[in-house]
């Protein structure tokens, strides 16, 4: 299965470890992984702000670069759903674009789903302590993924699972939101550092390194440096150290 | 009511400062969700329900025009007097002047949201009417002085402290602090009025084309208090509240109380058709039904009429965490949350509210819990492409994204500037790794840390290990 | 010069049209048509909805047997032994062998309680449904503190669309009402507490047919 790897924009620039983390649970779980060399960002910041035509040119970026693939990876809920729930709305006024598009999104799939639909190869990796699941809106409400990344962090040995309060309300993250009404974004991010401590947990994994960048920088800014930040996909990996 | 709605951040800075607010808000403000999950769970059918919900709401508003006149000529034939009104300012002048020609002096009103918009309480009191409002968050808020901050508890940011300071100095009766009494106490006020009052003003949850009838959904009973002993009732509602059938009516009353306070039904539910009949002793002896447009008609045949789907079951703003945090009245204008995110420019004109649609992560929890499923977050990004459109958003934030679509489709230029970028950030970087400011996004670092890149971009790492590329 | 409403319906007009006439796959009826659930099913289900609500149901053998069971209900709930009623119940709700002063009119601000019958009553809600007429003031429901409904068993009904099949039978009423249980409000902290301006009690006898 020729499978290609989409990074994302924040991934490429902030934490690439994260993309090498995919690349090794892909490529462990018998997959050719390509990485599109030309891959930038799915246009998501432009279509949120309002700039539909940034949407457009880069959503025809993407298919031109990922339609051969047998299936699109990407490690990110809300990249995920540009691509499988709003590219194909974005071409209404041409069937056939849409109809590709619409195609595509089936070949779409956030990292996790991916992974749970092969069997997964025995995993090397242990992580000791106790862990706190932040659910990403997009991932969860546009892609449905809740149990996936708990499911694949359960598998780990040494991994306590514990569920935080309100795991399921946003971070306050929301791209641009996160500067243009930074007071807003910055109380939602509070209280979610909140529910994190009150857990007790060693580290936060998430699925959506916009929400990780938010958590941790409120952490730190608080002045808690113990509480760790991952991506799932790095602790299953083994590429969270600690 | 006048709209603060263009001055929404510092409105919300000024919330997120007001300790009170944050507190009351954190207490108490998700009681409603909570109970929403609870009373859903009865509905075995809840996704088919919402889907018949919507569909019903669409056939109303694809075909108003004809389901507003089958309503009239059935209102018109029950004895009710039918009016239309076009702006708020109409709305205000037709109320006058039924009131002045059935020689009213006291108005007892229950909730009406559209009476808000029109700034109708002032139009009253300002010709010298007497106007007291009976639903208790109503009433609260009139001896406050306050706007609504919430669409079915519109006292909600108040703590009962609050209030029994309020009523206390309002009543002159001796401070009371439990909430029971607080209520016996408003029940005590506010009876007299209704027995004395010559006019009842209600808004209408739906009208009913079938019948001619106006459903009032609520719980206090105050709805029925002024409709059943006042001389004249006049109920204000908004066009795209009309309704086909009663059997339309019974599936969205599955889903209204439901999804507002988590209630099976609520415990009154009226329908009202015309005024007292002749051999009766009691009821209105006039009955007037004012339409109000004050904007939705615009609204129709484009992109955001599904808006206008809205029931105004405070859903959407009840699992919303932006207004979790500043509460309604940071909103400005009369619907607050998401729904009054996307209302307020609609019928105000988007120059009117700038930053409403901007006022939202697009997490998506409003859209996922909204009984007649109107996609918020789709309506809101509209709503900022309308406002990039319209040349509203300042030059910085338009050459941004400008500039990062240009560089996304040019990767060569977009490697080099990642390069740049991750070598300004890391110097930027104190020893923890963080950077603590950076100029032009204080909107972040004013109260976050950014962790800093982990040194090189993925893609020139992943050349670096030579693999097979595409 | 043109009136608001040419202008209101012109305006919607030049907006619908041409617009995409909305997907009508959906049935916006709810489709399963049960069959009538059994008279003990349809009353315990009103009556488990209704205790839900926060209204008492009392069970009485037969109409028959009301007026005394309603003298006991009053005595025993510390109430005056005095009540307004529907007129439309005064043909047979028949106080002579009780202590109960009964007033056949609309209610006043002084009633403390009030009694009525009721149009039919839904089992899926535990709700009332009353209507307004000279004979069946709405004011008798509302205005007194208390509010005691006499309900028939023969008039139970599954759900509020079978409600609407029964209140067609008679001409359309000024003020149809759906109660279901004591007023409340929750205004004050998302609170809920019962007695707001309705009645602060409501109590249902429910009486079956049987001799
Ligand atoms: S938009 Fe939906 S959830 Fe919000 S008030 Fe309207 S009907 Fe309720």
């Amino acid at each position: 299965m020729r499978v290609g790897l989409w990074i994302t924009c924040l991934v490429d620039l902030m934490r690439p470890a994260i993309g090498f983390s995919a690349l090794k649970l892909l490529e462990d779980s018998g997959c050719t992984v390509v990485v599109p060399h030309l891959q930038t960002c799915c246009g998501q910041p432009g279509y949120n702000s309002g700039d539909l035509q940034s949407g457009k040119d880069l959503a025809l970026k993407f298919l031109h670069e990922c339609e051969d693939f047998d299936a699109v990876v990407v490690p990110s809920g809300s990249c995920g759903g540009m691509m499988r729930k709003h590219y194909p709305t974005l071409f209404q006024d041409n069937l056939e674009l849409q109809s590709r598009f619409t195609a595509l999104a089936g070949r779409v799939w956030e990292l996790s789903e991916f992974l749970l639909q092969r069997p997964l190869p025995p995993l090397s990796t242990r992580f000791k302590g106790r862990l706190t699941y932040h659910d990403s809106c997009s991932g969860l409400r546009e892609l449905g993924i809740r149990h996936g990344p708990r499911q694949l962090l359960q598998q780990i040995p040494g991994v306590e699972l514990v569920e935080m309060a309100d795991r399921d309300i946003c971070c306050g993250f929301g791209g641009a939101f996160s500067v243009k009404l930074g007071d807003i974004s910055t109380r939602m991010a509070e209280n979610k550092c909140r529910s994190i401590r009150a857990t007790g947990a060693h580290a936060v994994v998430g699925g959506d390194l916009g929400c990780l960048l938010t958590i941790e920088g409120r952490l730190r800014r608080e002045g808690d440096d113990q509480t760790q930040v991952w991506h799932w996909a790095e602790i299953l990996a083994g590429m969270a150290s600690h | 009511m006048h709209s603060k709605a263009d001055h929404f951040k510092e409105n919300s800075r000024r919330q997120l400062g007001d300790a009170t607010l944050q507190q009351n808000m954190r207490r108490f403000g998700g009681r409603f969700a909570q109970a929403r999950a609870v009373a859903m769970e009865e509905l075995p059918d809840l996704e088919a329900l919402r889907d018949q919900a919507a569909a019903i709401r669409d056939r109303s508003l694809y075909q108003l025009d004809e389901w507003l006149l089958r309503f009239e000529a059935q209102a018109k034939n029950a004895g009710i007097t039918v009016h239309w009104a076009a702006t708020g300012a109409e709305v205000n002048r037709i109320v006058l002047e039924i009131a002045q020609a059935a020689d009213v002096r006291k108005v007892v009103k229950s909730k009406s949201m559209v009476s808000e918009e029109t700034g109708l309480n002032e139009a009253l009191i300002g010709a010298g009417l007497h106007v007291v409002e009976t639903d208790l968050g109503e009433y609260i808020l009139q001896l406050a002085e306050e706007p609504p901050s919430h669409l079915i508890a519109p006292a909600l940011h108040k703590n009962v402290e609050e209030v029994a300071d309020l009523f206390a100095a309002h009543h002159h009766t001796p401070r009371q602090t439990d909430i029971p009494s607080l209520c016996r106490e408003a029940r005590v006020q506010l009876r007299p009025h209704f027995l004395d009052a010559d006019m009842g003003i209600t808004g209408g949850n739906f009208l009913i084309a079938e019948t001619g009838s106006v459903v009032l959904v609520t719980n206090e009973g105050n709805g029925r208090m002024v409709t059943t002993l006042p001389r004249v009732h006049v109920a204000i509602t908004g066009i795209e509240k009309v309704l086909p059938t009663l059997d339309d009516l019974t599936t969205l009353l599955k889903l209204l109380p439901r999804s507002a306070t988590g209630q099976s039904i609520t415990n009154y539910v009226s329908l009202l058709t015309g005024p007292r009949h002749d051999d009766e002793r009691e009821g209105p002896s006039q009955s007037h039904i004012i339409l109000v447009d004050g904007g939705r008609s615009e609204v129709l045949g484009t992109a955001l009429q599904p808006a206008l789907r809205c029931i105004r079951c405070g859903a959407c703003m009840n699992h919303c965490p932006v207004y979790q945090n500043i509460g309604g009245q940071a909103y400005g204008w009369v619907y607050p949350g998401p729904i009054g995110a996307i209302l307020t420019p609609a019928y105000l004109g988007l120059d009117q509210a700038r930053d409403l649609p901007q006022a939202a992560t697009l997490c998506g929890a409003c859209e996922v819990v909204c009984p007649v499923r109107i996609p918020l977050p789709a309506l809101m990004r509209e709503l900022r492409q309308q406002s990039v459109q319209q040349g509203l958003r300042p030059w910085r934030e338009r050459l941004g994204v400008r500039l990062w679509h240009w560089l996304a489709l040019h990767p060569r230029s977009y490697r080099w500037f990642s390069r740049v970028l991750i070598w300004g950030l890391s110097k930027m970087a104190n020893a923890q790794g963080m950077v603590t400011r950076l100029p032009g996004l204080d909107g972040w670092t004013q109260g976050r840390d950014m962790p800093a890149p982990q040194g090189a971009s993925f893609h020139s790492l992943y050349r670096k290990t030579s693999r097979k590329t595409s | 010069m043109i009136s608001s409403r040419d202008l209101i319906l012109q305006r919607i007009r030049a907006r619908l049209h041409g617009a995409v006439i909305h997907d009508d796959t959906i049935d916006p009826q709810p489709t399963s048509v049960l069959p009538a659930p059994s008279l003990e099913v349809l009353r315990q289900r009103f009556m488990d909805k209704a205790s839900a609500l926060g209204s008492m149901v009392h069970l009485v053998p037969t109409r028959d047997a009301v007026p005394t069971i309603l003298e006991n209900l009053l005595q025993e709930l510390e109430l005056p032994l005095q009540a307004v009623c529907w007129p439309a119940l005064a043909p047979w709700l028949d106080q002579h062998h009780t202590r109960l002063n009964l007033f056949f009119r609309p209610a006043e601000p002084a009633d403390a309680v009030g009694v009525t019958g009721c149009h039919c009553a839904i089992a899926d809600t535990g709700t009332l449904v009353l209507r307004t007429s000279a004979l069946t003031p709405g004011s008798v429901s509302l205005l007194p503190e208390t509010h005691v409904a006499l309900v028939s068993e023969e008039d139970l009904v599954s759900d509020m669309k079978a409600s609407w099949r029964h209140l067609a039978r008679e001409p359309w009423a000024r003020s149809v009402n759906f109660v279901s249980g004591p007023s409340r409000t929750a205004d004050i902290e998302q609170t809920v507490v019962i007695g707001a301006h309705g009645p602060a009690r409501v109590i249902i006898l429910l009486y079956g047919s049987a001799p």
